[in-house]
């Protein structure tokens, strides 16, 4: 597949878009909390 | 000798560098505003700052280099530093920042100290001296390391004076880090990452246009030896293989805890700054190792069969560019050195006013004395670099084999422990440095030869944190910490 095996691929594939996604999830999370931390000041 | 182009770029960046050390001199008056610009830094500022302190000239020569030499199998260096960028953000940053804004910490042996309450009980102030040390240690031999590179590169870019060059740089460098503190290092690491981030997001796509493409690269790069487009590279699966993908990726265990790199994040802003940064720190680590891995890679099509591969830089700067951009691959090569050494300075600085004079020594002395140490202290460490590096002291090219895996093997398991195992000792803490540094070094003396060349990245951080954990279930943990990590995790939230 465009030139390079798929082994190769797979393992520049992981090199760029863990770290990003890892990332991503992290703040989806402390944004969750945050709102809930927030909802429970108020009341 | 080098052209009125060249010359006008590298004049115009270091004026810059220079007017952002006069400008970050405002508010470096006492200790917390000269080592950690009062804690009161934007997330785009320590999101490049972390980035280019951890990555040093080796990124644009070594890495790219090692693209040239080894092809798609230098991609697990990408994968272990973009992992350990991100697992240092999403786990790390957040508690330790919370927890050094608790204690008051400006520095990592602050933050250990108040932690294991290193101030009390027998052989006080123990586990703060041994970062010292190690701390010194390692950071006066790297800073005298890539001042010697800096006078490398002005001389082979310029055709200066190999001592006018190291001489040059030193001088830049001290002037705008006694002056402007680390306020003026953060920003300077912010601009000199940005051209580091610019660099290699080009490079690598002028040196695919160059070569014809894609499918020329990858014709051209099958043509001389088809394991430069495998993941294991020629090693195959074999014990000699497995080594190699761990060592390339071990790498990136120094960010998890280098204290270098944990300093960005006790001079964040808030929590909600380090938030912001992450997502900023981890692209630009990608663009950064990608760019670099696939820049040697374009570089080995083009310009095949270099004596020694780390000159593709260089090569593909002066070679596929024109002159005023020639200047500023030579900026970003001294950038990258710069944005090193100013925070490995300012770091050992702290370690001997903040860590000894003030918390051990001389716990009497005002803030504004302290702090003008403080820039004395740098001056003169930075002049004891530039002495090593004019004479080409042999000896520090020994020490730096191993400086940035000592620092990260000597504190990253203990500062992991720290935040994240509650029955922690203070005694688990001083073994785990003492045997991190240790087994780094005896491992470079004795053993990596033997061991299909192992980085010793992985035995010394495995060694570091077995001590750590073993010292500590034989001891006793301090008093209230395991209240306090529990307070820290409930502010700052879960991870994932």
């Amino acid at each position: 597949m465009l030139g390079l095996p798929l082994d190769s691929w797979l393992l520049i594939a992981a090199s760029t878009l863990l770290g990003p996604l890892l990332v991503l999830l992290f703040l989806r999370t402390q944004r969750r909390h945050e709102a809930a931390r927030s909802a429970g000041e108020s009341d | 000798m080098a052209s009125s182009a060249v010359l006008l770029v590298l004049g115009v960046y270091l004026l810059i560098l220079l007017g952002i050390g006069i400008w970050g001199g405002r508010g470096s008056g006492d200790m917390e505003g000269y080592f950690v610009a009062g804690k009161k830094l934007p997330a785009w500022v320590i999101a490049f700052s972390s980035n280019s302190t951890g990555e040093s000239a080796w990124l644009l020569l070594g890495l790219t280099g090692m693209g040239y030499l080894v092809g798609v199998h230098a991609f697990w260096v990408v994968l272990g530093e973009v992992m350990g960028v991100a697992l240092a953000w999403v786990f790390v940053a957040r508690p330790f920042k919370e927890a050094t804004d608790r204690y008051g910490s400006i520095t990592v042996p602050d933050y250990l100290a108040s932690r294991f309450r290193d101030y009390r009980g027998s052989f006080r102030h123990l586990l703060r001296v041994l970062s010292v040390v190690i701390i010194l240690a390692m950071t006066g031999a790297y800073t005298a390391a890539q001042l010697t590179a800096a006078g490398k590169a002005f001389h082979s870019f310029l055709g200066f004076d190999y001592r006018t060059g190291v001489f040059l740089g030193a001088a830049i460098i001290l002037f705008y880090t006694t002056v402007g503190g680390f306020r003026a290092v953060a920003y300077s690491d912010l601009l000199q990452g940005t051209l580091m981030f610019l660099c290699l997001l080009t490079l690598p796509i002028v040196g695919l246009v160059a070569a014809g493409g894609w499918t020329a690269t990858v014709d051209a790069l099958r043509a001389q030896d088809p394991a430069l487009l495998e993941p294991m590279g020629g090693l195959g699966l074999g014990v000699a293989g497995w080594v190699s993908v761990f060592g390339f990726a071990g790498i990136g265990l120094a960010f998890l805890g280098s204290p270098q790199l944990l300093t960005r994040f006790i001079a964040a802003r808030d929590g909600g700054e380090i938030n912001r940064a992450s997502l900023l720190a981890v692209i630009c680590i990608v663009v950064f190792d990608v760019g670099a891995v696939t820049a040697g890679m374009t570089g080995r099509a083009i310009f095949p069969g270099l004596e020694d591969h780390e000159t593709i830089y260089p090569m593909m700067g002066t070679e596929l560019f024109p002159a005023v951009f020639t200047g500023l691959f030579l900026v970003v090569v001294l950038a990258a050195m710069m944005s090193t050494v100013d925070s490995l300075l300012i770091l050992a600085s702290s370690a001997v006013v903040r860590d000894f004079l003030q918390q051990v020594v001389r716990p009497g002395w005002s803030e504004r004395i302290l702090s003008r140490w403080g820039k004395a202290t740098t001056v003169v460490l930075g002049v004891v670099a530039l002495l090593l590096a004019l004479e080409e002291v042999r000896m520090i090219f020994w020490f730096v084999l191993f400086a940035w895996s000592g620092l990260a093997c000597a504190f990253a398991p203990v500062v992991l422990c720290s935040l994240f195992w509650k029955r922690t000792t203070r005694a688990g803490a001083i073994a785990g440095m003492a045997v991190g540094i240790t087994v780094t070094v005896s491992w470079v003396l004795f053993f990596k030869a033997s061991f299909h060349e192992l980085y010793e990245m992985i035995p010394g951080f495995l060694a570091g944190l077995l001590a750590t954990v073993v010292v500590s279930l034989f001891t006793e943990s301090p008093e209230g910490a395991a209240e306090e990590l529990d307070e820290i995790r409930a502010s700052v939230g879960p991870a994932i």
